[in-house]
């Protein structure tokens, strides 16, 4: 073969799906698009702009949702924020997403079951994350190949009895290189070890962890920020041979 | 077969039929994201386009009037837009992405498209053209379109787009020389 025969056969080859979240997105405009078109010909403009606003946010919903329902990915304080209702999702969630698409929320059945709840729900919560009391309630630190790599610090702020969890890095730990799909596939497999293990007590009234292979999870305590925090650590190989521990500590009660 | 299913795809799709438009959607879907990604190489405006693309087909039905290829027409919409994109981002300067604040950097990975690492590689090859070659490469490998066609899509003689396609596959393989 030539080589310019070989180039063509490459370049015809090349493959680029839609991944089943691309796949919901695109589907749901031409929805829209279909259904608006038939009694009015034309979509406004304003229809793109949230679609737009739509696809930045998404991934932040879904960084919410990986942390708990009603937990927001982050806070910029002092930023009043106009919610949108995006979707209800199979298992009755309520996805909001702010006008800008800063910010986005994912709200249970439980605690908001109509759109309108949600919104109203997502702007008590900002109030909450901007007045509220800060109380730091964890950290996650992942080492990769043996180095520490990046150290999440989650905070939470109550105000008059509501209360929500946001988290941020700290910039001065680790290079934080483990991210994109190998995060998503080192902290899939976290789940997968914490899904299957039991917790258990100790004779000294300590709870412990065993995996499903019958193994301990190694617990220790650290200082982290002048605060003592009790981690469990769990360690497994990505499918790239990337070794990976991560730990999640909680405030050591003296 | 193809063609005889495309030509009742769009007659049912004139017709109003939202499942016309789904098949449409179904079946090139993915054509048209290679070929957006081929053009852009970013996934992200890839999606927009792809989306621009079918929103503005599904608003067309009523004055949808079709009598070539389906296939060489939604390619020709993506290109339109590509073009658009990019004269955008020549203006403006920066990607929208780019002004995405610090907290989406909690997100989760990009899932949009799924593709294996040659298709990869060559699609930042064919970024590493002039905008006019790599259209009539993407075009023509990716998009089936002919030759013929392109010039006229690009308002250029035939032996010119021909000169593109020559020149533009000389180059991909200096880039690619050794790396596939």
């Amino acid at each position: 073969m030539k080589p310019a025969e070989k180039i063509e056969r490459l370049v015809k080859h090349i493959s680029f799906k839609a991944s089943p979240e691309m796949d919901e997105r695109l589907r749901a405009g031409i929805v829209r698009a279909g259904n608006l078109c038939q009694p009015m010909g034309l979509v406004p403009d304003r229809e793109n702009i949230r679609r737009r606003i739509m696809r930045i946010s998404m991934a932040k919903i879904a960084a919410a949702a990986l942390i708990g329902t009603g937990v927001v990915a982050a806070a910029a304080i002092g930023v009043k924020y106009k919610y949108h209702f995006l979707k209800e999702d199979e298992r009755g969630r309520q996805f909001v997403v702010s006008e800008d698409g800063r910010r986005g929320w994912v709200f249970s059945e439980k605690t908001a079951s109509t759109p309108d709840k949600a919104i109203e729900k997502a702007q008590e919560l900002d109030r909450v994350l901007q007045q509220g009391q800060k109380e730091w309630v964890g950290v996650r630190e992942i080492e990769v190949n043996g180095q520490l790599d990046s150290r999440w610090l989650a905070y939470r702020y109550t105000r008059d009895g509501q209360t929500t969890t946001q988290g941020e890095y700290d910039p001065n730990a680790g290079p934080r290189t483990l991210v994109g799909e190998r995060l998503d596939e080192a902290r899939s497999l976290w789940y997968k070890v914490l899904e299957g293990s039991a917790g258990v007590s100790t004779s000294d009234g300590h709870q412990r962890f065993i995996t499903a292979e019958g193994e301990e999870i190694p617990a220790y305590e650290r200082v982290v920020q002048g605060r003592t925090f009790s981690f469990d650590k769990i360690q497994f190989v990505l499918s790239d041979g990337t070794e990976v521990a991560w730990s999640m500590g909680v405030p050591k009660n003296d | 077969m193809r063609m005889i299913e495309d030509e009742l795809l769009k007659l049912r799709f004139k017709a109003g039929s939202r499942d016309a438009l789904q098949r449409i959607y179904e079946k090139y879907r993915d054509t048209l994201l290679t070929l957006a990604m081929a053009l852009l190489n970013d996934a992200a405006t890839a999606e927009d386009v792809v989306h621009d693309v079918f929103v503005s087909f599904a608003q067309s039905a009523i004055r949808f009037r079709l009598h070539g290829s389906l296939r060489a027409y939604l390619a020709t919409c993506v290109v339109n837009r590509v073009r658009d994109r990019m004269r955008a981002r020549k203006h403006q300067g920066t990607r929208l992405d780019a002004e995405m604040p610090l907290e989406s950097n909690l997100a989760p990975p990009d899932r949009r498209i799924l593709s294996d690492e040659p298709s990869r590689l060559v699609a930042r090859a064919l970024a590493r053209l002039p905008d006019e070659q790599r259209e009539v490469i993407a075009l023509h490998l990716n998009g089936q379109l002919r030759l013929r066609e392109i010039a006229r899509l690009q308002h250029v003689p035939l032996t010119t787009v021909r000169g593109r396609y020559r020149h533009g596959i000389d180059r991909l393989r200096s880039i690619l020389n050794g790396r596939l």
